[in-house]
């Protein structure tokens, strides 16, 4: 055997023999590590689910229930009320309302289209020829 | 070593892809690997909030990890990260864990390294003193300084090992991992993980020559 065939199998064993020893001394993750890991690993995992609780029994579950019975009447008559009112603001509030003038409403669609100029918008409502600008006004 | 070097960009494997479907061409029967099942149902317990399971599988994969990070990163405090980092995905992929696509070891040995990688390329170079993650040998004050002074030249020259060649000596070769699990780990076929170890063991042996003689081996060699 020539010294190239001898030199690679003798480092390929003492190659063997490092990594038998890597393998038998392998690192071991500190207790905190693990600790560490357990932790998160339980927390993403959520808490778990609280145990449905019985009501409780006797004097207390008794006036539970009927407090809910007096919430659900109180809830159906609070309904009731607000839908009355709502009633009576609407309808007092049309017999109220002013009549709007007459002026407003065109006889008929026809007449409306027959407008022969602009000027009918400042003999409107009150206001309204403030607001546009007397046009004669302006060109004078 | 250049082979290598040029390699490292497959190191880049999505976690996911053992889980979507990549592993299932080059694993195992998909039904019949008993691990596989047993896998599976530690998952589903997890995800259904069983605390045992969570214990159970931190006891088991925990070590894992956390060798395979020493062994590629060298610094303990980083190993330590990377070891809950990829403990943490584990747990959060518990819900859609399909147990017939690849093993828990396989899949987290692919995350582990693809996490130690992206540090190792994030960090500076790695100052000798730095290197911390070596475990003190056994008793025997001689026989363990020795052991020492191996364990840390071996790890100084995997350090020096582009990083799929060091990956695949490290299953292989340390980590007792079947090559076709490494093959799976490595998103490559066998003869590529073969080709890496042969490639990974020239690189020591040159790395570790000039040791020898202190180191205790064959002295007569130099």
């Amino acid at each position: 055997m020539s010294d190239g065939d001898k030199r690679p199998s003798g480092a390929e064993d003492e190659l063997a023999g490092l990594f038998a020893l890597a393998r038998v001394t392998a690192p071991e993750p500190p207790d905190a590590l693990a600790a560490r890991v357990l932790a998160q690993a339980t927390a993403m995992q959520g808490e778990p689910a609280p145990a449905v609780r019985p009501a409780p029994a006797g004097w207390g579950g008794r006036s539970g229930r009927a407090g809910l019975r007096i919430g659900r009447w109180v809830n159906a008559g609070g309904l009731a009320l607000a839908g009355a009112l709502g009633f009576a603001a609407g309808f007092a509030g049309l017999l109220d309302a002013a009549p709007l003038p007459a002026s407003l409403f065109p006889a008929s669609a026809t007449q409306a289209d027959e407008v022969a100029d602009l000027n009918y918008l400042t003999d409107g409502p009150p206001g309204a020829s403030v607001l546009l600008g007397a046009a004669g006004d302006t060109a004078e | 070593m250049d082979g290598g070097r040029v390699r490292t960009t497959e190191a880049s494997v999505t976690d996911h892809s053992l889980q979507d479907g990549a592993a299932a061409s080059c694993g195992a029967g998909p039904v019949a690997d008993p691990v596989r099942r047993a896998d599976a149902l530690s998952m589903e317990r997890f995800a259904a909030g069983d605390r045992a399971a969570a214990r159970d599988l931190t006891d088991r994969f925990l070590p894992l990890c956390y060798r395979l990070a020493c062994r590629l990163l060298s610094v303990q405090a980083e190993a330590e990260d990377v070891a809950q980092e990829a403990m943490m995905r584990l747990f959060a992929k518990a819900p859609d864990w399909q147990g017939e696509r690849a093993r828990i070891s396989t899949w987290l040995y692919r995350v582990t390294a693809n996490l130690a990688t992206d540090r190792l390329r994030a960090r500076p170079t790695l100052p000798i003193e730095a290197a911390d993650a070596v475990p003190a040998p056994g008793p025997g004050p001689e026989a363990a300084l020795t052991d020492r002074a191996r364990l840390l030249a071996l790890q100084a020259a995997l350090d020096g090992l582009p990083e799929r060649q060091r990956l695949a000596i490290v299953l292989s070769q340390i980590e007792g991992v079947p090559q076709a699990e490494v093959a799976q780990v490595m998103g490559c076929g066998i003869e590529a993980v073969e080709s890496l170890v042969a490639r990974g063991k020239k690189g020591l042996a040159a790395a570790l020559g000039p040791q020898r003689g202190a180191l205790g081996f064959g002295g007569e060699d130099e």
